[in-house]
């Protein structure tokens, strides 16, 4: 199957994909001329706001060994993790504040509260997970390796324990994540570079070290007597950044309506092509600012993977036209709330630890167009394919 | 011809080039860039090695994206972390200057250096170009924009945005 043929868009001809990746074009030059200080002034009020929120959860935390100071610390020391995890460093590093030319607030130089090198994530998450989103075999988010998200991908006895492993990838996230650009799926069948795979390891043990240390060691002797309870309330403060995380990242792409793809259908896709691609595989959820800004804008998932280098604050315009756009092309814009969308995800994640044959599947029927168009040409149905020099597909087109 | 050795670590004006991650061209005695090299980079496989020589100029279209999404060098393949600046370079003709828009992908100053003094002396199409040129801009700058293809076969460009120096060079 070629990605001209997913049905939910195959009710378009050629001229309206490209009419409708113009329109995308054109939203983008909007926003990039348009940037300057208002969003400056927001992505530093962000870094001020979550720096205060550190310090004073830390300095509470030299009070830790009583119970309110424990509490409030370990909150506000989550908060401030999720916060830089969330809307400063993942957008950061996707490049959304380069133009502002600060060497501090810069992709090439942020590196993030969490066990993961910010190196490997921008290529497990900005390369390989944005460049082939919800494409099978390629994008190992979808599922991180250990879980069956997809009824295309085989069942195998093992994924019975799908709901206990779901659950230690939530509590344990930053780890899961901190291996994640290993692909061990890679290492498995022997693709892996032995030298790159050894120059990652060193990197990751190098900042896991710099985690524990800073979480689990330094903070915690400068609290002095109150030492062990520091240590609690970090790794209390670690569990709600991990669970949080998780719940957001797996609302983005796993509930119901977000399709996943094969990787015949990147075959020497346009940017129109592309863009569709982006639309369909992602879901939004709503919610007010702040939830907004705690998920890293990430309810406007859809929108960030049309423009993960736009400045997050732009999102939410971004989305009201997004959502026409949508709409007068009879493509789908997955959104709800954030509980539905977990629990459509939570969902997928029990019914796929069974066979195939012993569930439903939950996708929803696409919209109808509101007009006959002229239906695209499959691949197949293509007259003379170029061939690309990349290495994406392996099936050949004359 | 070089000793292999000196090929791993090349120091210029604006820093080292680290280049021990990149196969070496024969032919031209030179290391292939990240970005001309579709044997190397995501969805590879180290155990495959090419059977012809390397396009010098040819800029594959996998590498360039990656280059642009998990912002590494085009030359080197390293991450383009730059310690007390943010700056890139972007290298190409005087043409792609003048309308901001290049076909290789940005690369540390050091690395742009390197390059410059590399392969503009083989006197054959190099680094994103499809002629020799005489004359190469330089052009320095925070940030860029990626454009991906719009059409099926062309190529992925670069748009700088955040430009803080431009210069013309006639290297070797």
């Amino acid at each position: 199957m070629a990605i001209s043929d997913v049905k939910e868009y195959t009710h378009l001809s050629e001229q309206e994909v490209e009419a409708l990746g113009r329109e995308l074009d054109e939203l983008r030059a909007e926003i990039e001329a348009s940037r300057g200080a208002s969003d400056a002034a927001y992505i530093n009020k962000m870094i001020t706001i979550q720096r205060r929120l550190a310090a004073a959860g830390r300095v509470t935390l030299f009070a830790s060994r009583w119970k309110p100071a424990f509490f409030a610390g370990a909150a506000m020391l989550g908060i401030a993790k999720i916060l830089e995890n969330m809307e400063i460093g993942h957008n950061v590093m996707h490049g959304q504040w380069d133009w502002m030319n600060d060497p501090e607030i810069h992709s090439s130089n942020w590196e993030w509260d969490t066990a993961q090198p910010a190196e490997q994530w921008k290529h497990s998450h900005n390369y390989v997970h944005h460049q082939f989103t919800n494409v099978l075999g390629h994008d190992n988010d979808i599922g991180y390796g250990i879980l069956r998200m997809a009824r295309e991908q085989k069942w195998h006895p093992v994924n019975v324990g799908q709901p206990v492993y779901n659950t230690l990838l939530a509590l344990l996230f930053q780890w899961g994540v901190a291996l994640h650009d290993l692909d061990l799926e890679a290492i498995r069948k022997g693709r892996k570079d032995p030298k790159e795979m050894k120059r990652q390891l060193k990197q990751i043990r190098r900042k896991v070290s710099r985690q524990i240390s800073k979480d689990y060691v330094v903070y915690p002797l400068l609290s002095g007597p109150n030492a062990l309870s520091t240590i609690k309330a970090n790794a209390l403060a670690n569990l709600m950044r991990n669970v949080w995380s998780y719940v957001i990242i797996f609302c983005g792409h796993f509930p119901d309506g977000a399709m996943h793809f094969t990787e015949e259908e990147l075959e020497d896709e346009t940017r129109a092509e592309w863009y569709l691609r982006q639309m369909l595989g992602s879901a939004n959820f709503e919610g007010g600012p702040l939830l907004h800004i705690l998920s890293g804008n990430l309810g406007f998932q859809i929108e960030h993977h049309l423009y993960p280098d736009l400045p997050s604050n732009r999102y939410a315009e971004i989305s009201v036209r997004v959502k026409d756009i949508c709409r007068r092309y009879g493509i789908p814009y997955t959104v709800g709330p954030l509980h539905k969308q977990y629990g459509q995800a939570l969902r997928t994640i029990v019914k796929l630890s069974m066979p195939n044959g012993l569930t439903r599947d939950d996708q929803p029927t696409p919209p109808s167009p509101d007009r006959v168009r002229q239906r695209r040409l499959t691949d197949a149905e293509r007259p003379v394919r170029r061939t690309e020099t990349g290495t994406w597909s392996t099936r050949r087109t004359a | 011809m070089v000793d292999p050795a000196d090929r791993v670590s090349v120091g210029t004006s604006t820093g080292r080039v680290d280049l021990s991650e990149r196969r070496h061209d024969l032919r031209h005695d030179v290391p292939v860039p990240f970005a001309s090299d579709p044997f190397t980079g995501y969805g590879t496989d180290h155990r495959q090695q090419p059977t012809g020589p390397t396009d010098l100029g040819a800029v594959v279209k996998a590498r360039a994206i990656q280059c642009a999404l998990s912002r590494v060098c085009g030359l080197c393949g390293l991450s383009l972390a730059a310690g007390p600046s943010a700056a890139t370079t972007f290298v190409g003709s005087v043409a792609e200057a003048e309308t901001n828009t290049f076909a290789f992908p940005p690369l540390h100053p050091a690395c742009a250096d390197y390059a410059l003094a590399t392969y503009p002396p083989l006197h054959v199409p190099v680094l994103g170009q499809a002629l020799v040129l005489a004359e190469w801009a330089v052009v320095v700058t925070g940030g860029f924009e990626l454009e991906r293809p719009s059409e099926r076969g062309a190529p992925v460009l670069f748009h700088p945005n955040a430009v803080t120096s431009r210069e013309t060079v006639s290297p070797g």
